[in-house]
């Protein structure tokens, strides 16, 4: 159902161009200049391959078979941090966040911004960052080797923070500016970020675009390509059995349930319970799935949920999949039908065999986003249509069978601000760079009380 | 390409081609960019027409590429020197000059290109294009709550900048309640 607003924007857009028409055309030149391009394209190809095939034989390794170990932002293995080259000395910088995610009270990791993104520049790329004092302060702790993948603009990231030590993070490079095959690397540290291991760069279809570990040894790496029909060849999963070294396809097909060639289905997230068991979310034009895995990612199915008929999309679009997450064996799942629908919460206490409605507060809003840290302890921060924030909150200390409200010390009114709790107490708001375009860096927020009180302060970037 | 592709490459650019245009102008802004994009999303397209033609949807194709071209002309600043819209409009006041419809355009695109070009491909891809939130993102390469967010704070721009009333358009701030 369109708003007011969503009508008057698009009478207003079509009445922009009305009566607008194109330039004379001419496709000899279209025609042309698609075949010189095209012969440029397969001319690099050619010599990338020979470059890469010297490299090969001087380097005693092949694609896709070899990892080694790296360095971060010039800083020797085990030894010393260095400048980075080109940064004169180690002091602060403004930062803007693409995403932020704490693993406690004080440490972190977020991809983000070195310059504002919002105003044209050539320096602004992205960077990893990990903080350990409560968001205060980050280190630029980007892998050397990932960074020169992380310039161009156009780069694709995936993050998987663990804790304050371990996190994983895959980037994508499109290897042409109008064809989504990428070069893809994966990045592992248990230092924080002091050193790195890298996998073999490999050639994806897509950008990825979700990561997720089991364990040390198992994780997936979900890409953010588009279905274009069900049981379409093509590898959207890949996986690696050793901790990031190595990864080969997991899914080389498009999972069945999947609507027609117009469908537009695409992956969104991306879970894995075990080295064999994990969930993706899909998004559909009318409907969402939620489809499991028992075999390693290699055939998948939609998993029923006791959810009335609807809940998972209707023609006003798909419903919105929040996990699931677990947290010591038991998972939980939110699941947000499109407006009017009302969210619904479930979780499982049988490693994702079967699934339970629990009950979520009246107030929880459209949008909610629930997160536990226990099978017991969660919160759930309230979010309404365009995302906006609730001046409640609410936390549960019983699995989700009763909520207590948490009036909060500040209201964030402003679209695109993210709240992440990183535990039932320790939480922050914060904007991302996107929708910070055009204004000093944004500050965030912290709260050590569930959001009774919540404390601005502006965190710097320390680069070198 | 073959002939039969050929064929229905010819085709599909004929037939496509009005609307693309005018799908280019509001990402622009710009006619002279406009242009570009018509003549450089569909070379592109036809590097690749085969595989296009193949996948069944040449449209969501070169919308994306029509979004990457937009998006890197953006970032390079090369797009400084180009027709501006004082310029497009004025060419075709003479056109305009009894029609009412002109000023509101005039808005509206003087609108369009003080967005982000992030919020304003959201809102010419979601409400000129009728794209649903999940195409918009696949499109776009990002989250469905991107799309949701950049497409909300668009609109209100987009209002404030349409039809001004005192205290409209201005920035939100934080408040503590």
């Amino acid at each position: 159902v369109s708003t007011g607003i969503e009508q008057e924007a698009r009478a207003a857009l079509h009445r922009a161009v009305h009566q607008l028409g194109p330039p004379p055309l001419d496709l000899d030149a279209i025609r042309r200049v698609g075949r010189r391009r095209k012969a440029r394209v397969a001319a690099a190809a050619a010599i990338a391959v020979i470059v890469v095939a010297a490299g090969a034989v001087t380097s005693g390794r092949l694609l896709g078979t070899a990892s080694r170990p790296v360095t971060s932002g010039g800083r020797a293995i085990g030894g010393a941090p260095a400048s980075q080259p080109g940064s004169p000395a180690s002091h602060p910088q403004p930062v803007w966040f693409q995403s932020l995610q704490m693993t406690s009270a004080t440490s972190g990791w977020a991809l983000v911004w070195s310059a504002n993104p919002g105003v044209i520049a050539d320096n602004a790329h992205i960077l990893l960052a990990r903080t350990t004092d409560g968001a205060r302060t980050w280190s630029d702790v980007t892998p050397a080797a990932a960074r020169p993948m992380l310039a161009p603009l156009n780069s694709y990231e995936a993050l998987d923070p663990v804790d304050g030590d371990r996190a994983y993070l895959a980037v994508s490079r499109a290897t042409s500016d109008d064809d989504p095959a990428s070069t893809t690397a994966v990045f592992a540290t248990a230092d924080g970020g002091r050193t790195w291991t890298e996998s073999a760069v490999f050639t994806t279809s897509a950008q990825a675009a979700r990561l997720s570990f089991a364990d040390a040894s198992h994780g997936w790496l979900l890409l953010g390509r588009t279905f274009t029909g069900p049981g379409q060849p093509v590898t959207w999963l890949y996986q690696t059995p050793d901790g990031g070294l190595h990864w080969s396809p997991a899914a080389t097909v498009a999972p069945p349930g999947i609507y027609g060639i117009d469908s537009f289905c695409q992956p969104l997230n991306l879970t894995l319970l075990t080295a064999t068991t994990g969930w993706v979310t899909i998004s559909c034009r009318a409907k969402a799935e939620f489809l499991v895995t028992q075999d390693g990612g290699g055939s998948w199915a939609p998993q029923p949920l006791p959810l009335p008929a609807g809940a998972l999309g209707t023609a006003g679009g798909p419903a919105f999949l929040t996990g699931p997450q677990f947290a010591g064996g038991t998972g939980f799942l939110t699941v947000a039908p499109p407006a009017p629908g009302t969210p619904y919460l479930l979780d499982t206490r049988d490693g994702g065999q079967t699934w339970q409605l629990r009950a979520l507060p009246s107030g929880a809003g459209q949008y909610p986003q629930v997160k536990f840290f226990t099978p017991a302890d969660g919160v759930l921060v309230t979010a309404g249509p365009q995302e906006a924030l609730g001046g409640i909150f609410y936390l549960t200390a019983d699995g989700g069978q009763s909520w207590t409200p948490i009036p909060q010390g500040t209201h964030f009114t402003q679209y695109g601000e993210a709240v992440d709790f990183a535990s039932q107490q320790a939480g922050f708001a914060w904007n991302s760079g996107a929708n910070a375009a055009g204004v000093p860096a944004p500050p965030l927020y912290a709260t050590n009380n569930s959001g009774r009180t919540w404390h601005l302060f502006i965190p710097h970037l320390v680069t070198g | 390409v073959d002939g039969h592709s050929e064929a229905a490459f010819e085709e599909f650019v004929r037939y496509r081609r009005a609307a693309l245009f005018r799908t280019a102008f509001l990402l622009s802004g710009d006619r002279s960019h406009a242009e570009d994009l018509l003549q450089g999303a569909p070379e592109r397209t036809y590097q690749h027409w085969r595989r296009v033609a193949a996948a069944g949807n040449p449209d969501a194709y070169v919308r994306r590429i029509m979004v990457n071209l937009a998006d890197d002309r953006w970032r390079s600043r090369r797009h400084v020197v180009e027709q501006g819209l004082d310029g497009v409009l004025a060419a075709s006041s003479e056109r305009d000059c009894q029609d009412e419809r002109a000023e509101s355009r005039d808005l509206v695109v003087r609108a369009l290109r003080g967005l982000p070009l992030g919020l304003r491909t959201v809102l010419v891809l979601r409400y000129f294009e009728e794209l649903s939130e999940a195409e918009t993102a696949a499109v776009m390469s990002c989250s469905i709550g991107t799309v949701k967010s950049q497409a909300a704070r668009g609109l209100e721009r987009l209002r404030a900048a349409i039809n001004p009333e005192p205290g409209a358009g201005e920035t939100k701030t934080r408040s503590a309640s």
